[in-house]
Parts: structure tokens; sequence; C-alpha cells
């Protein structure tokens, strides 16, 4: 099940480039097909969830160097997971008249879903960084191939920065394999296995690094975030909701999964650090979002923004901070989802994004006008909405860690309603600016985002249903703090 | 000699034979317009390749000269599989159409015969006329139809070169003779500290050794010409002189660093490092801005060399591990995309700047994703060859200690997606013009290209049967 997980898109796509190459309006019907199909093993998955790693995969893959293949999903993975099939779901759906050849753009789009699902399910290392891997590459070529004029050197200080951080990344993993090797005798991959290992908090700690590095890039964390606004900004709508709802994501998962319960202890040394870089993030981001012309560049800087408070969550390392962490990933997810496609329906009606140019478009497209402000809203953490539940949780969690940056970030948050007004007022309010013809969301697009309207009030009204299965895991990452290393791989497991 | 020797020594010998009797076939009375010398070629190196591997694994030492053991049999299957490259793409590649005779075919044999004896020896002398078994064909090869722009300096910077690897290489040996009193690289070390031995001879004649193999891998500080070589020859045989002919070289230097000469080498070992940070350094900073597409080639064996030596300067099992499977990767990479370069030449010379490659990805899917294999290999994203050779190093330097070392690796690296990605974006982006002339792909070049890719891919998805040493 996980491998069909991870591989019907792999191979889907493949097939949809072998074989459609020619005919687009069938690769399209096929790419969405495809993804339909993957959320229901999505869903098929989480009917069977269960407490710890409830589903596992395990095959011999190259014992001389200590590989195998290893799938596992827990609580964690499962929801993140859920959250990729959707996003996923609607990139193909906003991109649904916009995008011509359908033929390259969907295998693209599924390969990158593909190799998401890989990296949340891989618990062998080296399999973790090939997905890492195997993920940036059809992002790169989506980025690079079909955005806007300045698209490819965006694309490119994206991939280099990834790629940098992902080295560093295969260098700490590789010492992390040295090291438990020359301490317990047995070289291998194995996530489960390397949770036992015994290092010194020096070593630790730049291993950690490493790893974060990698993660950092990703998520995208103060101050590695540089590439995201232009490669959000240039990236076609489809191919930026991928990015900012699920790739962002599993920089997130990566920090969670690996760099707090392999190394507890480097990791413990840099989360002062950590949490200043995260409210610093949210921030700055505010601020920079506060000042940008183009409704595009705001959202990315928000997006920006709540992941800091994502960071702040994970680096204040208590139960509430990490649940809540994870839970504004799903939220986040969602609600940038939307945003950036009802960007890109304004992007189909042939209107540009820059707030000089809108205005008043309330009147004209009012079904847009009311879906923007209930993402607006849900952005900006109005109770009942989903963000609230993340928020507040990492917040009142990352008071009891550390009360200033907890403080800096509430400060963050009052700033994000400040740039989400004004974006939209700008935009949607005041007298029209030019009478031009702007027809109202169709159908397919209404209910695009009438489904994640749908999501929001599930996430914001009925946590539980997505809180349990976070809780089940983070309780035994928070327990981390507390505890000798000795124990960490019982907690991590169970 | 027994009569099993004669069995393990077929490869050699169809190598050798074969390549007189190709060239005999040209004073055959029969006008087969080269097609026989070609099925003839092809024959003898699918059959070389076949015998070695279907040899046992039981290591068996012939005269104290040849060493059949996995890592030979395994090599030799290989060198015969880049020289069948070499062949299948030259017989349709356009700048030197219509001058591939029995001469051409019968000095491919001939360099492979000397790959297969490079791999296999531990005899410096059997190297050292293995070595010139390989470079003076490919003096010839490499200005094959020299006519065309470059190729007599293509030819000459070559011949130049490799002289002087020759007079190092010739004068090393000399210094480990007069100091150990032994040619045999098993040998050398107890020798030089027995009673009669000179061990500062035989230091100062390894060094000088290290100079002519750096001259022959392309390693900093003995990279100048590599690229102005790569530019010149014809594709497919700079598909033999970088990647089989460069590979069979390693082996002999892997062999001697970690077995042979171990006791010797270890005192080269920081050298060794210093000089993959150098290769890696400098190849990467010359491949960055170069916008012709068969020099940043050359470039990019540069850096790729200091990676291998980054794995050899760990001085260990892992690292001649990883060295073995760099050298298995590196070739399959390099001739998925020689072979690609080769395809798309056109009729009066290869398509050097990278600008005439754009928009042929999106004309010629198979070969954009041949090359997209071939590139992200080079680059070492997994799940190729590249990827698990590089993961090698790592693991080597790491073993060793070196984190330095692996830190400039993994950040040369990333410098190297730079000008790799460029490749696969200008492929793969819109022709500003359409209609160009469109590649036809032979069935013996497509069976080199699927062969290259499929390994490329293969030997990165499941590498356990690769791993030797």
């Amino acid at each position: 099940m996980l491998s069909l997980l991870v591989f019907l898109p792999l191979v889907g796509g493949f097939v949809v480039w072998w074989s459609l190459r020619g005919s687009p309006a069938t690769a399209r019907s096929v790419t969405l097909g495809l993804a339909l199909a993957e959320l229901a093993v999505g869903l098929a998955l989480w009917s069977g969830a269960g407490p710890g790693f409830f589903a596992q995969e395990k095959a011999q893959w190259m014992p001389a160097v200590g590989m195998q293949y290893l799938l596992a999903m827990d609580g964690l993975s499962l929801v993140l997971c859920l959250l990729t099939a959707v996003v996923t779901l609607v990139a193909i759906l906003v991109g649904w008249q916009r995008t011509r050849d359908w033929g390259s753009f969907g295998p693209l789009l599924l390969a990158a879903e593909g190799g998401i699902m890989g990296v949340l399910t891989a618990l062998d290392l080296v399999l973790f960084y090939v997905f890492w891997e195997v993920m940036i590459v059809p992002i790169y070529f989506l980025i690079a191939l079909r955005g806007g004029p300045r698209a490819a050197p965006a694309a490119m200080k994206f991939f280099l920065l990834t790629v940098a951080g992902s080295l560093l990344m295969l260098v700490s993993l590789v010492g992390l394999y040295v090291a438990h090797g020359q301490h317990t005798g047995t070289y291998t991959f194995d996530y489960f296995q390397l949770l036992h290992t015994p290092m010194t908090a020096h070593l630790s700690l730049w291993l950690m690094l490493g790893f974060l590095a990698a993660f950092a890039v990703k998520v995208p964390m103060l101050p590695l975030h540089v590439w995201a606004p232009d490669a959000y900004c240039e990236a076609e709508p489809p191919v930026t909701i991928l990015l900012s709802g699920a790739m962002a994501n599993v920089g997130a998962y990566g920090i969670l999964r690996l760099c707090l319960p392999l190394f507890p202890e480097g990791a413990q040394a840099f989360a002062p650090l950590g949490m200043a870089l995260g409210a610093g993030g949210v921030i700055y981001a505010g601020l920079l979002a506060l000042v940008q012309d183009d409704m595009k560049r705001v959202i990315a800087y928000s997006s920006i923004s709540h992941m800091g408070l994502v960071v702040l969550g994970l680096f204040a390392w208590q139960l509430q901070s990490l649940t809540g962490s994870v839970y504004l990933l799903l939220a986040h997810g969602v609600a940038v989802a939307g945003l950036f496609a009802l960007v890109g329906c304004i992007a189909d009606r042939g209107r540009s994004t820059t707030l000089d140019t809108m205005g008043g478009w309330y009147r004209p497209m009012p079904r847009l006008g009311v879906l923007l402000l209930f993402f607006v809203l849900t952005s900006v953490g109005l109770p009942g909405l989903a963000n609230f539940v993340g928020e507040f949780l990492v917040l009142s969690g990352a008071v009891g860690s550390h009360l200033l940056w907890a403080t800096v970030a509430t400060a963050g948050i009052v700033v994000s309603v400040t740039y989400f007004l004004r974006m939209y007022e700008r935009s949607m309010l005041g007298p029209l600016k030019e009478e031009l013809a702007l027809p109202d969301l169709g159908v397919r697009e209404t209910l695009v985002l009438g489904a994640l309207v749908a999501l929001v009030l599930w996430l914001g009204l009925y946590p539980a249903s997505f809180l349990d299965p976070i809780k089940a895991v983070t309780v035994g990452i928070a327990d981390l703090t507390s505890v000798s290393p000795g124990a960490i791989a019982h907690h991590v497991v169970h | 000699m027994s009569s099993t020797d004669f069995v393990l020594l077929t490869p050699y010998i169809i190598a050798g034979l074969g390549g007189l009797a190709v060239l005999l076939t040209g004073v055959l009375p029969i006008a087969s317009g080269g097609r026989l010398a070609y099925g003839l070629t092809v024959l003898l190196l699918v059959a070389a390749g076949a015998s070695a591997l279907l040899q046992g694994t039981h290591p068996h030492v012939i005269q104290g000269l040849i060493v059949i053991d996995v890592t030979s049999s395994s090599f030799i299957a290989l060198c015969a599989g880049g020289a069948l490259a070499t062949v299948l793409l030259a017989r349709h590649y356009g700048p030197i159409a219509g001058e591939v005779n029995e001469a051409f075919y019968g000095l491919v044999l001939c360099t492979a015969l000397g790959m297969f004896m490079l791999v296999s020896t531990t005899d410096l002398l059997t190297g050292f006329l293995a070595l010139e078994l390989i470079a003076v064909p490919l003096f010839a090869l490499i200005a094959w139809q020299p006519r065309r722009p470059g190729a007599i300096e293509g030819g000459l910077k070559f011949a130049v070169l490799s002289g002087l690897a020759a007079a190092f290489f010739l004068y090393g040996m000399a210094l480990i003779y007069a100091g150990a009193g032994t040619l045999d690289g098993g040998a050398v070390a107890a020798a030089a500290a027995g009673p009669h031995g000179f061990p500062l001879l035989v230091t100062i004649g390894t060094a000088l050794l290290l100079v002519a193999i750096g001259f022959e891998l392309a390693v900093v500080p003995f990279h100048m010409w590599t690229a102005d070589i790569y530019q010149g020859a014809p594709v497919p045989v700079t598909a033999l002189l970088g990647t089989v002919a460069k590979v069979a070289m390693l082996v002999f230097l892997s062999r001697l660093v970690v077995h042979q000469m171990a006791a010797v080498w270890s005192q080269f070992l920081p050298l060794l490092g210093a000089l993959a940070v150098a290769g890696m350094v400098v190849g990467n900073l010359l491949a960055l801005r170069q916008q012709n597409l068969k020099r940043l080639l050359g470039y990019s064996t540069i850096a790729h060399f200091g990676y291998v030596m980054a794995a050899l300067a760990s001085g260990g099992q892992s690292g001649y591990q990883a060295a073995l499977y760099y050298g298995l990767a590196y070739t399959v990479m390099n001739i998925a995309v020689f072979g690609v370069v080769a395809v798309l030449a056109g009729e009066v010379g290869d398509r050097e700047d990278l600008e005439s490659y754009r928009g042929l990805g999106r004309r010629h899917p198979w070969l954009g994703l041949v090359l997209t294999v071939g590139v992200l290999s080079l680059a070492g994203l997994p799940p190729t060859a590249g990827f698990f050779a590089k993961l090698l190093v790592f693991l080597a330097t790491l073993q060793s200690g070196g984190y330095g070392l692996a830190l400039v690796l993994a950040l040369a690296t990333a410098a190297s997606f730079f000008y790799y990605l460029r490749i696969l974006v200008v492929f793969f982006s819109p022709a500003e013009e359409e209609g160009a002339p469109v590649a036809r792909l032979s069935f013996g070049a497509g069976l080199v290209l699927a062969g290259a890719a499929g390994l490329t891919l293969g030997a990165g998805i499941y590498a356990q049967p690769f791993l030797l040493g």
C-alpha cells in the first residue's frame, strides 16, 4: 500500500509522458485520474490508521552497504501525505484550462507528488535522500521551463540552494552512518537503529546542522528563504501551489522526523537560535509583505511568515507547540493553496496581480471576492478557521519555552492582519480602476475553492480528527527533551 | 604457461589477433564498403567482453604479469563495451562519414587490447606497454579525417601529453627499479625496505609515476589540454578516450594505491587529497561559464577525477570500492551523453555551441530522456549510478575522517549543478525556429544509447552486483 502511494504517481507520470505525449486532453484527464486515485490510496491508509507506525514495508535493497527499502507511516506522515494529495489535486485543477502541454506538465507534477510521498514515508536514510532529490528535479523543470521571463534564474536559485543544502545533508547522513558503524559495528541506514547512536554533543550539533541545512532551505527558514519569493512569483500558479502547499511541508517534516529525534543533544543546543530564527522569520517576512505591490508577493511573504511560526513551534520543542506546528502545516497548506488558486483565477482572466492595477474587483466578481476574504481571514488566524488552531497551539507552547520569541511572533500575527487587509482593500474594494469585463468564477473554479473552504472549516471546527494522529507522534518527540538518549528510540517507535 | 592460462587469456588473444585480422580485411579483393570490417569488429568485441565475463571469479596470476580476478574480468568487459560503443557510434557519425574503414576498427581493437592489459596488471612494465598500446592508436583516432578543424591540433596535443606522461612513467619506473630491484608492484615495498633497497628512490619514482598517471587522468595541475583534445576529437573517439581509456588507468592506479604498493603510496595519500580538491575546484570553475558542450564535458571530466581522487585519498578498501564503482558509473553516464552528441552531429561537424541544442529535447523525446539520465547522473542525482558513486566516495572519505574533503566535495557538486542543469534547460527549451534537420538514429547508436542509459539507471537503483573489491 505504501509502495503504491509512492510509485503510483511516479510510474503513472512516466506512462503518461510515454504514451500520451501527443494528446494533451487525454493526458490531462489521466493525470487527474491518477491524482484522484492517489488521494483514494491516502484515504484508504487513513481508514487503517492506528497508533505508532501502523503501516510498514521492508525489503532487502543493498545489504552490502547497509541499505534497505523501508517505508513506514505513522500519524505524522499520514496527515502530510493526505495534504500533499489534496494540494496536488488542487494544482491540477487550477491549471486545468490555462496549461496547454499536459503531456509534460502532468507527468512532472505527478513525479513531484510521488517524490514528496516518498520523502514522507521513507525511513531508510538513503532512500529518504533519493526521494528528496527525485522531488526537486521535476519542480525545477516546472519552474524553469514554464514560468515567466525571469523564471529560469529564479529556478536556478531555488535549485542551487536546495541542492547545496541537501548535499550537506548527505554528508551528515553518511557521517551519522559512519559514527553509528564505528560505535556499534553495524553499518546501516535504518532510521530506527540510528536512533540509538550515541555521540558527543559536538558531533551531534554538527550533524544536526547538516540535516537542518537541507530542511531550512525547503521550509523556507530565515536566512535561507531567499529563493522563495522569486520562485513563488515566477512559477505558474499550479506550481506555486505545489511548492508552497506541499513541498514546504517536507522541510518541517524533516526537522521533526530527523533533526530532533536523531540528534536530541545537538538540536537542544540549537533550539534557542532556532526559535529566534523562526520568530525573526515571522516578523521579517511579515514586514516585507507589508510593502509589496503584487498580490502574489504578498501571499508569498505571508507563506514564509507562517512557516516561520512553524519553525518557532518546532524548536520550542514542547508537546503543544510541536502539535501546533504540524497542524499549522495542514492549515497553511490548504489556505495558501486557496490563495494561490485565486491568484491563478485572476491570471486566467488575463489580468495582472499588481495591486496598482486592481481595485474595486468585488463588484464584478463577488464570488471571487468572498472567497478571497475567506482565505485571507483563515490566514490571519480567525477563530473557527483552520489556522487559528495551529497558531494558538504554537504560541501557547512557545510562551512556556521562550517568552521573548513568542511575543515577537505574536506581533508578527498582528502584522499579518495589516498586510492582508491592505491587500484586500487595494484589490477588491474602492472604485473600479477601469471598466473591463471580469467574469466571476466559473463552476470548476467555484467547486475547487468550495472544497478547500470545506476543508478549512473542517480543520477549524473539528480539529480532533487530525490532532489525534499528530499528537500520537509529537508526544514521543516532545519527551525527548527530558529523557536520556538510550530511551529515545523507545519513545519514538511507540 | 598452462592451458588454463591460455583460456584465461582469451579476451587478449581475441583483441590482439582480431585487430590484425580486421586490418587484413582491407586487402581482401571484395568491396564490402567497410561492412565486413565493421561486422567483424563488433563480433570480436562482443566475444572478448563475453569471454571475460564468463571466466571464473577465482583469482589467478599469469606469469606474474597479468592478474585475472573479478575486477579485471568486469573491467575488461566494460572496456570492450566502451570500444564497442565507439565502433557503433562512429559507423553513422557525420563528420567522419566515409572515412571509417578497417584501419579505424583495427586501431580501436588495438586500444582495447591495451585497456584489457592495463586493468589486469600490477606489473609496472606491463602497465607501461599497455599505456602505449592505448595512446599510440589514439593519436591517429583523434586526428581522424585530418581536414576537420582542430583535428590535427587535438591529435598533436594528445601526442605531446602522452609523450610527457610516458617519459615520466619511464623515469619513475627506472627509479623504482633502481631502488627496489623489481617492477612487480606487489613486491616493491618489501624489496625497498630490504637490505639492498633504497626507499628514497622508490618514493621519488612513485611521485613521478603519479605525475604520469595524473597526465593520463586529467588530474589538476596536469589537465591543461583536456578540453582541447575533447573538442578536436570526433565524438565517438572522445567517448573512447574520455571514458574507458581513463577508467582503465584508474583501475591500474587504484590497484597500486590500495593494494599492491599500499605501503609506498600511503605517504602520498594527503597529496592525493590535495589533488582531489584542486580537481574539484578547478574543473567546476572552468566548466561554469563554458558555452561549448564538448569543452564543458572535458572540464567536467577534470572535476569527476577530482571526486575519484577524494575516494582514493582515503586509501582503504572502501576507497578502492568507491573508485572502481565510480569508474563504471563515469563510463556509462559519459557514453550516454557523448552518444547523444554523436547522434545529433551534423554532416559537417558536431554541434558544439550549447545554443545549437536548443529545443532538440522536445523534438527527440527519446534522445532527451537519454541525455537527461546521463546529465543528471553526471550531476550526481539519484537514482542514477552517478549518485551512488558519489555516495560511496562520501562513505570512503568520511570513514577515514576526511570531513573537510567531504565538505568540499559536497559544495563542488552543488556548484556543478549550475552547468549541468543549463545543458538540460537549453535542450528542453522551446526552439526559436522550427524545421532544423532531424537526427536519424541508427540501430547501433540506439543500442548504445539504450544500453548506456539503462546501465546508468540500473547500476544506480541496484548497485549491489556492481560493487567490486
